[in-house]
Protein backbone atom coordinates (compact mmCIF):
# COMPACT_ATOMS: atom_id res chain seq x y z
CA UNK A 1 0.00 0.00 0.00
CA UNK A 2 3.07 2.59 0.77
CA UNK A 3 3.93 1.82 -2.89
CA UNK A 4 0.26 3.29 -4.25
CA UNK A 5 1.65 6.40 -3.47
CA UNK A 6 4.46 6.30 -6.68
CA UNK A 7 1.56 5.01 -9.24
CA UNK A 8 0.59 7.34 -11.88
CA UNK A 9 -1.51 5.18 -14.25
CA UNK A 10 -4.41 2.93 -13.33
CA UNK A 11 -2.24 0.27 -15.53
CA UNK A 12 -0.21 0.46 -11.72
CA UNK A 13 -2.72 0.11 -9.56
CA UNK A 14 -4.53 -2.51 -12.07
CA UNK A 15 -1.08 -4.78 -12.22
CA UNK A 16 -0.55 -3.88 -8.15
CA UNK A 17 -0.69 -7.27 -5.83
CA UNK A 18 -2.02 -6.20 -3.13
CA UNK A 19 -4.69 -3.78 -5.05
CA UNK A 20 -5.85 -6.71 -7.09
CA UNK A 21 -6.86 -8.98 -4.07
CA UNK A 22 -8.32 -5.66 -2.40
CA UNK A 23 -10.89 -5.44 -5.62
CA UNK A 24 -11.17 -9.36 -5.59
CA UNK A 25 -12.27 -9.31 -2.03
CA UNK A 26 -15.14 -6.77 -2.56
CA UNK A 27 -14.03 -4.98 -0.37
CA UNK A 28 -12.65 -2.04 -2.66
CA UNK A 29 -14.34 1.37 -2.41
CA UNK A 30 -15.89 0.24 1.30
CA UNK A 31 -15.54 2.94 3.51
CA UNK A 32 -14.59 1.59 6.55
CA UNK A 33 -11.79 -0.28 4.61
CA UNK A 34 -8.17 0.65 5.37
CA UNK A 35 -6.79 1.23 1.98
CA UNK A 36 -9.76 3.41 1.18
CA UNK A 37 -9.19 5.80 4.36
CA UNK A 38 -5.42 5.44 2.41
CA UNK A 39 -6.75 6.09 -0.57
CA UNK A 40 -9.03 9.44 0.30
CA UNK A 41 -6.17 10.91 2.04
CA UNK A 42 -4.17 10.63 -1.27
CA UNK A 43 -7.01 12.38 -3.27
CA UNK A 44 -4.71 12.46 -6.52
CA UNK A 45 -4.85 8.09 -6.79
CA UNK A 46 -8.37 8.09 -6.31
CA UNK A 47 -9.13 8.54 -10.07
CA UNK A 48 -6.73 5.99 -11.27
CA UNK A 49 -7.99 3.90 -8.63
CA UNK A 50 -11.47 3.72 -9.36
CA UNK A 51 -10.22 3.17 -13.25
CA UNK A 52 -8.43 0.21 -12.18
CA UNK A 53 -11.12 -1.27 -10.07
CA UNK A 54 -13.44 -1.07 -12.90
CA UNK A 55 -11.44 -2.34 -15.43
CA UNK A 56 -10.53 -5.85 -13.25
CA UNK A 57 -14.30 -6.10 -11.95
CA UNK A 58 -15.89 -5.58 -15.65
CA UNK A 59 -12.98 -8.09 -17.26
CA UNK A 60 -13.57 -10.81 -15.43
CA UNK A 61 -12.21 -14.30 -16.69
CA UNK A 62 -13.34 -17.50 -15.57
CA UNK A 63 -9.78 -19.63 -14.83
CA UNK A 64 -10.41 -23.26 -16.88
CA UNK A 65 -9.26 -25.01 -12.96
CA UNK A 66 -6.46 -27.77 -14.64
CA UNK A 67 -6.22 -29.96 -11.81
CA UNK A 68 -2.46 -30.99 -10.64
CA UNK A 69 -3.85 -34.67 -12.19
CA UNK A 70 -4.18 -33.16 -15.72
CA UNK A 71 -0.86 -31.11 -15.10
CA UNK A 72 1.10 -34.15 -14.62
CA UNK A 73 -0.88 -36.04 -17.69
CA UNK A 74 0.47 -33.22 -20.46
CA UNK A 75 3.82 -33.29 -18.39
CA UNK A 76 4.27 -36.99 -19.47
CA UNK A 77 2.54 -36.54 -22.38
CA UNK A 78 4.96 -34.06 -23.90
CA UNK A 79 8.16 -35.87 -22.63
CA UNK A 80 6.89 -39.06 -24.42
CA UNK A 81 6.42 -36.55 -28.20
CA UNK A 82 10.17 -35.43 -26.42
CA UNK A 83 11.52 -39.11 -26.49
CA UNK A 84 9.80 -40.17 -30.09
CA UNK A 85 11.06 -37.12 -31.72
CA UNK A 86 14.51 -38.04 -30.24
CA UNK A 87 14.75 -41.27 -31.10
CA UNK A 88 13.73 -40.57 -34.40
CA UNK A 89 17.08 -38.11 -34.54
CA UNK A 90 19.29 -39.71 -32.96
CA UNK A 91 19.03 -43.30 -32.95
CA UNK A 92 20.90 -44.53 -36.31
CA UNK A 93 19.08 -47.71 -37.76
CA UNK A 94 21.39 -50.82 -37.99
CA UNK A 95 19.89 -53.10 -40.37
CA UNK A 96 19.45 -56.52 -38.82
CA UNK A 97 20.60 -59.84 -40.44
CA UNK A 98 17.44 -61.99 -41.36
CA UNK A 99 18.65 -65.11 -39.02
CA UNK A 100 16.80 -67.22 -36.34
CA UNK A 101 19.34 -66.12 -34.25
CA UNK A 102 18.00 -62.63 -34.39
CA UNK A 103 14.66 -62.98 -34.32
CA UNK A 104 15.27 -64.95 -31.54
CA UNK A 105 16.90 -62.28 -29.91
CA UNK A 106 14.08 -59.58 -30.89
CA UNK A 107 11.74 -61.97 -28.90
CA UNK A 108 13.30 -62.52 -25.82
CA UNK A 109 14.04 -58.84 -25.71
CA UNK A 110 10.42 -57.92 -26.87
CA UNK A 111 9.50 -60.85 -23.80
CA UNK A 112 12.35 -59.02 -21.12
CA UNK A 113 10.45 -55.39 -21.59
CA UNK A 114 7.60 -56.38 -21.55
CA UNK A 115 8.12 -57.96 -18.39
CA UNK A 116 9.59 -55.10 -17.05
CA UNK A 117 6.82 -52.77 -18.29
CA UNK A 118 4.10 -54.99 -16.67
CA UNK A 119 6.17 -55.48 -13.38
CA UNK A 120 7.99 -51.35 -12.98
CA UNK A 121 7.03 -50.19 -9.78
CA UNK A 122 4.22 -47.77 -9.75
CA UNK A 123 6.10 -45.26 -7.94
CA UNK A 124 7.60 -44.32 -11.67
CA UNK A 125 4.71 -41.47 -11.56
CA UNK A 126 6.38 -39.69 -8.77
CA UNK A 127 8.74 -38.68 -11.78
CA UNK A 128 6.03 -36.46 -12.99
CA UNK A 129 5.69 -34.47 -9.90
CA UNK A 130 8.50 -31.84 -11.21
CA UNK A 131 11.20 -31.10 -8.42
CA UNK A 132 11.90 -27.77 -7.28
CA UNK A 133 15.60 -26.28 -7.88
CA UNK A 134 17.36 -24.80 -5.22
CA UNK A 135 20.95 -23.84 -4.96
CA UNK A 136 23.36 -22.53 -1.83
CA UNK A 137 26.57 -20.77 -2.17
CA UNK A 138 29.07 -21.40 0.63
CA UNK A 139 29.98 -18.13 1.77
CA UNK A 140 31.94 -18.81 4.65
CA UNK A 141 35.81 -19.62 4.80
CA UNK A 142 35.44 -22.91 5.21
CA UNK A 143 34.21 -26.08 3.41
CA UNK A 144 30.86 -26.48 4.65
CA UNK A 145 28.63 -29.75 4.53
CA UNK A 146 25.40 -30.46 2.45
CA UNK A 147 22.97 -33.48 3.33
CA UNK A 148 21.26 -34.32 0.05
CA UNK A 149 17.84 -35.72 -0.01
CA UNK A 150 19.09 -39.32 -1.41
CA UNK A 151 21.60 -39.44 1.64
CA UNK A 152 24.60 -38.49 -0.01
CA UNK A 153 26.76 -35.35 1.50
CA UNK A 154 28.36 -32.49 -0.74
CA UNK A 155 31.24 -31.03 0.67
CA UNK A 156 31.34 -27.53 -0.67
CA UNK A 157 34.76 -25.54 -1.34
CA UNK A 158 34.01 -21.80 -0.15
CA UNK A 159 32.84 -19.57 -3.20
CA UNK A 160 31.24 -22.31 -4.67
CA UNK A 161 27.94 -23.23 -5.43
CA UNK A 162 25.65 -26.21 -6.20
CA UNK A 163 22.07 -26.32 -7.82
CA UNK A 164 20.07 -29.55 -6.79
CA UNK A 165 16.20 -30.10 -6.75
CA UNK A 166 14.89 -31.18 -3.30
CA UNK A 167 13.91 -34.44 -4.25
CA UNK A 168 15.32 -37.02 -6.97
CA UNK A 169 13.16 -38.10 -9.75
CA UNK A 170 13.19 -41.92 -9.17
CA UNK A 171 15.53 -43.00 -12.09
CA UNK A 172 18.56 -40.38 -11.93
CA UNK A 173 19.82 -37.68 -9.47
CA UNK A 174 21.09 -34.46 -10.91
CA UNK A 175 23.29 -31.79 -9.50
CA UNK A 176 25.03 -28.97 -10.82
CA UNK A 177 28.13 -27.84 -9.53
CA UNK A 178 29.79 -24.08 -9.99
CA UNK A 179 33.21 -24.40 -8.14
CA UNK A 180 34.56 -26.92 -6.17
CA UNK A 181 33.32 -30.05 -4.20
CA UNK A 182 33.96 -33.15 -2.98
CA UNK A 183 31.09 -35.09 -2.85
CA UNK A 184 30.04 -38.56 -0.85
CA UNK A 185 27.44 -40.33 -3.24
CA UNK A 186 25.00 -42.91 -1.33
CA UNK A 187 25.38 -46.28 -3.15
CA UNK A 188 22.25 -46.99 -5.60
CA UNK A 189 22.70 -48.27 -8.55
CA UNK A 190 18.97 -48.03 -9.82
CA UNK A 191 19.52 -44.27 -9.40
CA UNK A 192 22.64 -43.32 -10.98
CA UNK A 193 24.24 -39.99 -9.50
CA UNK A 194 25.04 -36.93 -12.09
CA UNK A 195 27.35 -34.44 -10.99
CA UNK A 196 27.26 -31.43 -14.06
CA UNK A 197 29.83 -28.91 -14.87
CA UNK A 198 29.66 -26.40 -17.93
CA UNK A 199 32.47 -28.60 -19.17
CA UNK A 200 31.68 -32.20 -18.13
CA UNK A 201 29.12 -34.71 -16.51
CA UNK A 202 30.41 -37.29 -14.21
CA UNK A 203 27.96 -40.38 -13.71
CA UNK A 204 28.40 -42.50 -11.20
CA UNK A 205 26.28 -44.99 -8.77
CA UNK A 206 27.73 -44.58 -5.21
CA UNK A 207 31.73 -43.52 -4.32
CA UNK A 208 33.20 -40.79 -3.28
CA UNK A 209 35.19 -38.32 -5.65
CA UNK A 210 36.43 -34.62 -5.75
CA UNK A 211 35.08 -32.41 -9.14
CA UNK A 212 36.60 -28.99 -9.29
CA UNK A 213 35.78 -26.11 -11.82
CA UNK A 214 38.93 -24.97 -12.89
CA UNK A 215 39.41 -20.90 -13.10
CA UNK A 216 40.02 -19.05 -16.32
CA UNK A 217 38.36 -21.62 -18.79
CA UNK A 218 40.59 -23.97 -17.87
CA UNK A 219 37.74 -26.82 -17.87
CA UNK A 220 36.38 -29.09 -14.83
CA UNK A 221 39.01 -31.72 -13.21
CA UNK A 222 37.75 -34.95 -11.36
CA UNK A 223 39.64 -36.92 -9.02
CA UNK A 224 38.40 -39.81 -7.92
CA UNK A 225 38.88 -41.42 -4.24
CA UNK A 226 36.97 -44.35 -4.46
CA UNK A 227 34.40 -46.44 -7.04
CA UNK A 228 34.53 -45.53 -10.29
CA UNK A 229 32.92 -42.53 -12.22
CA UNK A 230 32.12 -42.00 -16.05
CA UNK A 231 33.02 -38.65 -17.68
CA UNK A 232 31.43 -37.69 -20.53
CA UNK A 233 32.31 -33.79 -22.01
CA UNK A 234 28.67 -31.80 -21.65
CA UNK A 235 28.77 -30.71 -25.39
CA UNK A 236 26.04 -31.81 -28.10
CA UNK A 237 28.81 -32.29 -30.46
CA UNK A 238 30.92 -34.72 -28.68
CA UNK A 239 28.09 -36.67 -27.96
CA UNK A 240 29.65 -39.35 -30.37
CA UNK A 241 32.73 -39.45 -27.94
CA UNK A 242 32.25 -42.56 -25.94
CA UNK A 243 32.59 -41.36 -21.90
CA UNK A 244 36.19 -42.18 -19.80
CA UNK A 245 35.92 -44.76 -16.94
CA UNK A 246 37.94 -43.12 -14.09
CA UNK A 247 38.66 -45.38 -11.04
CA UNK A 248 40.15 -45.13 -7.99
CA UNK A 249 43.01 -42.47 -7.56
CA UNK A 250 42.87 -41.41 -10.93
CA UNK A 251 41.73 -38.00 -12.53
CA UNK A 252 41.10 -36.56 -15.68
CA UNK A 253 40.61 -32.65 -16.79
CA UNK A 254 38.20 -31.75 -19.20
CA UNK A 255 39.14 -28.36 -20.98
CA UNK A 256 36.35 -26.76 -23.35
CA UNK A 257 38.61 -27.39 -26.26
CA UNK A 258 38.27 -30.67 -28.22
CA UNK A 259 41.85 -32.09 -26.62
CA UNK A 260 41.63 -35.87 -25.69
CA UNK A 261 40.56 -37.42 -22.64
CA UNK A 262 43.33 -38.84 -20.90
CA UNK A 263 43.53 -40.45 -17.43
CA UNK A 264 46.53 -40.08 -15.02
CA UNK A 265 47.41 -40.64 -11.27
CA UNK A 266 45.95 -38.28 -9.23
CA UNK A 267 48.35 -35.45 -8.63
CA UNK A 268 47.56 -33.36 -5.91
CA UNK A 269 45.26 -34.72 -4.12
CA UNK A 270 42.42 -33.00 -1.78
CA UNK A 271 42.82 -32.16 2.02
CA UNK A 272 39.76 -33.60 2.37
CA UNK A 273 40.55 -36.95 0.52
CA UNK A 274 43.84 -37.11 1.95
CA UNK A 275 43.17 -37.28 5.17
CA UNK A 276 40.54 -39.83 4.36
CA UNK A 277 42.59 -41.45 3.20
CA UNK A 278 44.86 -41.91 6.18
CA UNK A 279 42.44 -42.62 7.98
CA UNK A 280 41.19 -46.62 8.51
CA UNK A 281 38.05 -46.08 10.18
CA UNK A 282 37.95 -50.10 11.67
CA UNK A 283 36.85 -50.46 15.55
CA UNK A 284 37.20 -52.96 17.78
CA UNK A 285 35.90 -52.63 21.15
CA UNK A 286 36.47 -49.04 20.44
CA UNK A 287 35.21 -46.31 22.81
CA UNK A 288 32.73 -43.33 21.26
CA UNK A 289 34.58 -40.54 21.97
CA UNK A 290 37.84 -42.80 19.57
CA UNK A 291 35.34 -42.95 16.79
CA UNK A 292 33.40 -39.83 16.60
CA UNK A 293 37.40 -38.24 17.08
CA UNK A 294 38.33 -40.29 14.21
CA UNK A 295 35.61 -38.77 12.00
CA UNK A 296 35.76 -35.25 13.39
CA UNK A 297 39.54 -35.05 12.43
CA UNK A 298 38.87 -36.99 8.83
CA UNK A 299 36.53 -34.48 7.68
CA UNK A 300 37.81 -31.83 9.84
CA UNK A 301 34.35 -30.72 11.83
CA UNK A 302 33.43 -30.76 15.47
CA UNK A 303 31.37 -32.88 17.70
CA UNK A 304 28.17 -32.28 19.59
CA UNK A 305 27.48 -34.75 22.29
CA UNK A 306 27.55 -35.69 25.61
CA UNK A 307 30.84 -37.61 26.62
CA UNK A 308 29.66 -38.57 29.86
CA UNK A 309 26.23 -40.23 28.66
CA UNK A 310 28.01 -42.60 26.22
CA UNK A 311 31.05 -43.51 28.49
CA UNK A 312 30.11 -47.18 29.08
CA UNK A 313 29.40 -47.67 24.84
CA UNK A 314 32.24 -49.86 22.84
CA UNK A 315 31.71 -49.88 19.16
CA UNK A 316 33.41 -52.46 16.84
CA UNK A 317 32.47 -51.76 13.16
CA UNK A 318 34.11 -51.03 9.81
CA UNK A 319 33.51 -47.92 7.80
CA UNK A 320 34.88 -47.75 4.33
CA UNK A 321 33.68 -45.10 1.73
CA UNK A 322 30.02 -44.72 2.49
CA UNK A 323 28.85 -40.32 3.13
CA UNK A 324 29.45 -39.05 6.80
CA UNK A 325 25.86 -39.23 7.10
CA UNK A 326 25.61 -43.11 6.75
CA UNK A 327 28.75 -43.77 8.46
CA UNK A 328 26.76 -41.86 11.45
CA UNK A 329 23.79 -43.99 11.02
CA UNK A 330 25.73 -47.01 11.46
CA UNK A 331 27.85 -45.95 14.66
CA UNK A 332 24.06 -45.05 15.94
CA UNK A 333 22.93 -48.28 15.06
CA UNK A 334 26.06 -49.67 16.73
CA UNK A 335 25.67 -47.95 19.92
CA UNK A 336 21.80 -48.80 20.52
CA UNK A 337 18.03 -47.87 20.03
CA UNK A 338 17.12 -44.52 20.64
CA UNK A 339 20.51 -43.16 19.65
CA UNK A 340 21.02 -40.23 16.77
CA UNK A 341 23.94 -39.54 15.30
CA UNK A 342 23.68 -36.68 12.21
CA UNK A 343 25.51 -34.59 10.61
CA UNK A 344 23.72 -31.21 11.13
CA UNK A 345 25.03 -27.43 9.86
CA UNK A 346 28.69 -28.94 9.87
CA UNK A 347 28.31 -30.02 13.12
CA UNK A 348 28.26 -34.23 14.14
CA UNK A 349 25.53 -34.28 16.47
CA UNK A 350 25.13 -37.70 18.74
CA UNK A 351 22.29 -37.91 20.94
CA UNK A 352 20.44 -40.41 23.05
CA UNK A 353 20.30 -42.60 25.96
CA UNK A 354 23.97 -43.61 26.11
CA UNK A 355 24.44 -47.62 27.18
CA UNK A 356 23.99 -48.84 30.75
CA UNK B 1 21.95 -18.18 1.70
CA UNK B 2 19.63 -20.54 -0.50
CA UNK B 3 17.58 -19.25 -2.71
CA UNK B 4 14.47 -21.34 -2.82
CA UNK B 5 12.66 -20.25 -6.36
CA UNK B 6 14.72 -19.55 -9.51
CA UNK B 7 13.91 -17.63 -12.09
CA UNK B 8 12.78 -18.81 -15.94
CA UNK B 9 15.89 -17.38 -16.65
CA UNK B 10 17.70 -19.42 -14.74
CA UNK B 11 15.86 -22.54 -15.53
CA UNK B 12 16.82 -21.55 -18.63
CA UNK B 13 20.03 -22.12 -17.91
CA UNK B 14 20.27 -25.51 -17.05
CA UNK B 15 17.89 -26.96 -19.38
CA UNK B 16 20.81 -25.62 -22.28
CA UNK B 17 22.86 -28.21 -19.96
CA UNK B 18 20.04 -31.20 -20.39
CA UNK B 19 19.10 -30.95 -17.09
CA UNK B 20 15.09 -32.74 -17.43
CA UNK B 21 13.85 -32.09 -14.48
CA UNK B 22 14.56 -28.30 -14.83
CA UNK B 23 12.53 -28.44 -18.19
CA UNK B 24 9.58 -30.09 -15.88
CA UNK B 25 9.72 -27.94 -13.63
CA UNK B 26 9.63 -25.30 -16.35
CA UNK B 27 6.47 -26.63 -17.73
CA UNK B 28 4.43 -27.26 -14.16
CA UNK B 29 5.16 -23.29 -14.20
CA UNK B 30 4.01 -22.15 -17.39
CA UNK B 31 1.46 -25.45 -18.26
CA UNK B 32 -1.47 -24.06 -17.25
CA UNK B 33 -0.99 -20.37 -18.83
CA UNK B 34 -0.91 -21.98 -22.01
CA UNK B 35 -3.65 -23.71 -22.36
CA UNK B 36 -5.98 -21.21 -20.90
CA UNK B 37 -4.41 -18.86 -23.50
CA UNK B 38 -4.63 -21.87 -26.29
CA UNK B 39 -8.45 -22.07 -25.45
CA UNK B 40 -8.91 -18.69 -26.48
CA UNK B 41 -8.24 -19.50 -29.96
CA UNK B 42 -10.16 -22.68 -29.94
CA UNK B 43 -12.57 -24.25 -28.79
CA UNK B 44 -11.18 -28.20 -28.80
CA UNK B 45 -10.00 -28.84 -25.82
CA UNK B 46 -7.73 -31.82 -27.58
CA UNK B 47 -6.35 -30.00 -30.57
CA UNK B 48 -5.40 -26.91 -27.52
CA UNK B 49 -3.69 -29.56 -25.57
CA UNK B 50 -1.89 -31.00 -28.16
CA UNK B 51 -0.39 -27.83 -29.76
CA UNK B 52 0.95 -26.41 -26.55
CA UNK B 53 2.40 -30.51 -26.00
CA UNK B 54 4.22 -29.82 -29.18
CA UNK B 55 5.12 -26.05 -27.82
CA UNK B 56 6.91 -27.11 -24.77
CA UNK B 57 8.79 -30.32 -27.21
CA UNK B 58 9.82 -28.44 -29.26
CA UNK B 59 11.45 -25.77 -27.07
CA UNK B 60 13.30 -28.44 -25.42
CA UNK B 61 14.27 -30.19 -28.33
CA UNK B 62 15.69 -27.14 -29.52
CA UNK B 63 17.30 -26.15 -26.35
CA UNK B 64 20.97 -25.67 -27.23
CA UNK B 65 19.84 -22.83 -29.71
CA UNK B 66 19.54 -18.84 -28.31
CA UNK B 67 15.79 -18.33 -28.10
CA UNK B 68 14.47 -16.16 -30.50
CA UNK B 69 12.48 -14.28 -28.08
CA UNK B 70 14.00 -12.51 -24.99
CA UNK B 71 11.86 -14.04 -22.21
CA UNK B 72 11.26 -17.95 -21.99
CA UNK B 73 7.35 -17.06 -21.17
CA UNK B 74 7.00 -14.87 -23.77
CA UNK B 75 8.05 -17.18 -26.48
CA UNK B 76 5.94 -19.93 -24.89
CA UNK B 77 2.67 -17.50 -25.42
CA UNK B 78 3.59 -16.63 -28.88
CA UNK B 79 4.55 -20.09 -29.98
CA UNK B 80 1.40 -21.08 -28.52
CA UNK B 81 -0.61 -18.38 -30.35
CA UNK B 82 0.71 -19.49 -33.48
CA UNK B 83 0.37 -23.09 -33.49
CA UNK B 84 -3.29 -22.71 -32.01
CA UNK B 85 -4.28 -20.58 -34.25
CA UNK B 86 -3.51 -22.32 -37.24
CA UNK B 87 -4.18 -25.91 -36.23
CA UNK B 88 -7.59 -24.65 -35.10
CA UNK B 89 -8.28 -22.53 -38.69
CA UNK B 90 -6.62 -26.10 -40.62
CA UNK B 91 -9.06 -28.36 -38.95
CA UNK B 92 -12.26 -25.71 -39.78
CA UNK B 93 -11.48 -24.91 -43.02
CA UNK B 94 -12.87 -28.98 -43.87
CA UNK B 95 -16.33 -27.90 -41.88
CA UNK B 96 -17.38 -24.02 -42.58
CA UNK B 97 -17.05 -23.08 -46.33
CA UNK B 98 -15.46 -19.44 -46.63
CA UNK B 99 -12.06 -19.47 -45.84
CA UNK B 100 -11.29 -15.84 -45.70
CA UNK B 101 -8.67 -15.62 -42.86
CA UNK B 102 -5.18 -17.79 -42.35
CA UNK B 103 -5.80 -18.14 -38.29
CA UNK B 104 -8.22 -18.00 -35.45
CA UNK B 105 -8.95 -14.97 -33.64
CA UNK B 106 -8.62 -14.06 -30.16
CA UNK B 107 -12.21 -14.79 -28.54
CA UNK B 108 -12.71 -14.29 -25.07
CA UNK B 109 -16.26 -13.05 -23.10
CA UNK B 110 -15.13 -11.12 -20.35
CA UNK B 111 -17.64 -11.05 -17.28
CA UNK B 112 -18.66 -9.17 -14.37
CA UNK B 113 -17.83 -11.12 -10.70
CA UNK B 114 -20.23 -10.41 -8.51
CA UNK B 115 -18.51 -11.42 -5.55
CA UNK B 116 -16.14 -8.54 -6.32
CA UNK B 117 -18.61 -5.85 -5.99
CA UNK B 118 -20.11 -4.94 -2.39
CA UNK B 119 -22.03 -1.80 -3.13
CA UNK B 120 -25.62 -2.54 -4.56
CA UNK B 121 -25.08 0.21 -7.05
CA UNK B 122 -22.04 -0.03 -8.74
CA UNK B 123 -23.42 -2.88 -10.10
CA UNK B 124 -25.78 -1.29 -12.93
CA UNK B 125 -22.64 0.86 -13.82
CA UNK B 126 -20.17 -2.28 -14.14
CA UNK B 127 -22.81 -4.32 -15.66
CA UNK B 128 -22.80 -1.39 -18.89
CA UNK B 129 -19.09 -0.93 -18.81
CA UNK B 130 -18.67 -4.89 -19.32
CA UNK B 131 -20.64 -4.65 -22.48
CA UNK B 132 -18.61 -1.87 -23.53
CA UNK B 133 -15.60 -3.70 -22.87
CA UNK B 134 -16.80 -6.85 -25.14
CA UNK B 135 -17.54 -5.20 -27.76
CA UNK B 136 -13.72 -3.88 -27.94
CA UNK B 137 -12.24 -5.69 -31.38
CA UNK B 138 -10.34 -8.67 -30.43
CA UNK B 139 -6.80 -7.69 -30.41
CA UNK B 140 -7.03 -4.87 -27.35
CA UNK B 141 -9.05 -7.91 -26.12
CA UNK B 142 -5.98 -9.83 -26.00
CA UNK B 143 -3.89 -7.31 -24.82
CA UNK B 144 -6.07 -7.18 -21.73
CA UNK B 145 -6.21 -10.28 -20.97
CA UNK B 146 -2.32 -10.70 -21.41
CA UNK B 147 -1.82 -7.78 -19.33
CA UNK B 148 -4.20 -8.03 -16.41
CA UNK B 149 -4.96 -11.78 -16.47
CA UNK B 150 -1.38 -13.44 -17.74
CA UNK B 151 0.61 -10.80 -16.19
CA UNK B 152 2.81 -9.99 -19.29
CA UNK B 153 4.60 -6.97 -19.56
CA UNK B 154 4.58 -4.67 -22.35
CA UNK B 155 7.61 -5.85 -23.70
CA UNK B 156 6.54 -9.61 -23.56
CA UNK B 157 2.96 -8.63 -25.47
CA UNK B 158 4.39 -6.91 -27.99
CA UNK B 159 6.80 -10.08 -28.63
CA UNK B 160 3.85 -12.59 -28.46
CA UNK B 161 1.52 -10.01 -30.66
CA UNK B 162 4.68 -9.67 -33.17
CA UNK B 163 3.39 -5.38 -32.68
CA UNK B 164 6.10 -2.64 -31.65
CA UNK B 165 5.96 -1.56 -27.70
CA UNK B 166 4.52 2.06 -28.50
CA UNK B 167 1.18 0.03 -30.25
CA UNK B 168 0.77 -1.99 -27.20
CA UNK B 169 1.30 0.95 -24.90
CA UNK B 170 -1.34 3.14 -26.77
CA UNK B 171 -3.64 0.38 -27.24
CA UNK B 172 -3.84 0.20 -23.43
CA UNK B 173 -3.83 3.71 -22.85
CA UNK B 174 -6.93 3.69 -25.32
CA UNK B 175 -8.87 1.38 -23.87
CA UNK B 176 -8.61 2.50 -19.91
CA UNK B 177 -9.26 6.15 -21.18
CA UNK B 178 -12.60 4.25 -22.43
CA UNK B 179 -13.34 3.96 -19.90
CA UNK B 180 -13.10 7.09 -18.00
CA UNK B 181 -14.83 8.74 -20.80
CA UNK B 182 -17.87 6.75 -21.28
CA UNK B 183 -18.77 7.59 -17.53
CA UNK B 184 -16.94 10.54 -16.04
CA UNK B 185 -19.53 12.26 -14.28
CA UNK B 186 -20.39 8.86 -12.31
CA UNK B 187 -16.59 7.65 -11.84
CA UNK B 188 -15.74 8.85 -8.60
CA UNK B 189 -19.02 9.63 -7.23
CA UNK B 190 -18.42 7.37 -4.37
CA UNK B 191 -15.50 8.40 -3.20
CA UNK B 192 -16.76 12.09 -3.47
CA UNK B 193 -20.06 11.03 -1.21
CA UNK B 194 -17.71 9.60 1.26
CA UNK B 195 -15.61 12.57 1.22
CA UNK B 196 -18.67 14.52 1.81
CA UNK B 197 -19.97 12.83 4.74
CA UNK B 198 -16.84 13.45 6.52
Amino acid sequence: MKGWTTHTTADDFATDATFREWVVSGQFGQPEHTYTKFLTEHPHLLPLSQQAADLLRVTVIPADGVSNQELTEQIEATWQKIRRAEEKDDVPVIPLKRTWFWRAAAILVLIGGLSWWISRPADRTSRKQAATWQSVTNQQTTTRSLNLADGSVVWLSPGSTLYYPTTFAPDRREVTLNGEAFFEIHKNTRQPFYVKTSTLIARVVGTSFLIKVLPQHKGTLVQVRTGKVLVYRNSVSASRESPVSLKANEELRVARTQEPLISQRVQNPSDLSERLNEQHFEFSDASVSQVLNALANAYNIPIDYNPAAFRDCQITTALSDEPLSEKLAIIAETIGPGTRAELLDNRIRLTGPGCH
Amino acid sequence: MSQPTISDEDLWQFIRQHQESAFSQLMERHLSSLLHYGRKFSTDTNLVQDCVQDVLADLWLRRIHPLPIVSVRAYLFAATRNRVSRQDRKNKRFESLPDQEQESTFSVTFSVEDTWIADETERDRLQQLNILMNQLPPRQKEIIYLRYYQGLDKDQIAAVLNINYQSVSNLLHRTLTNLRNQFPTTLPVFFWMFLGFQ
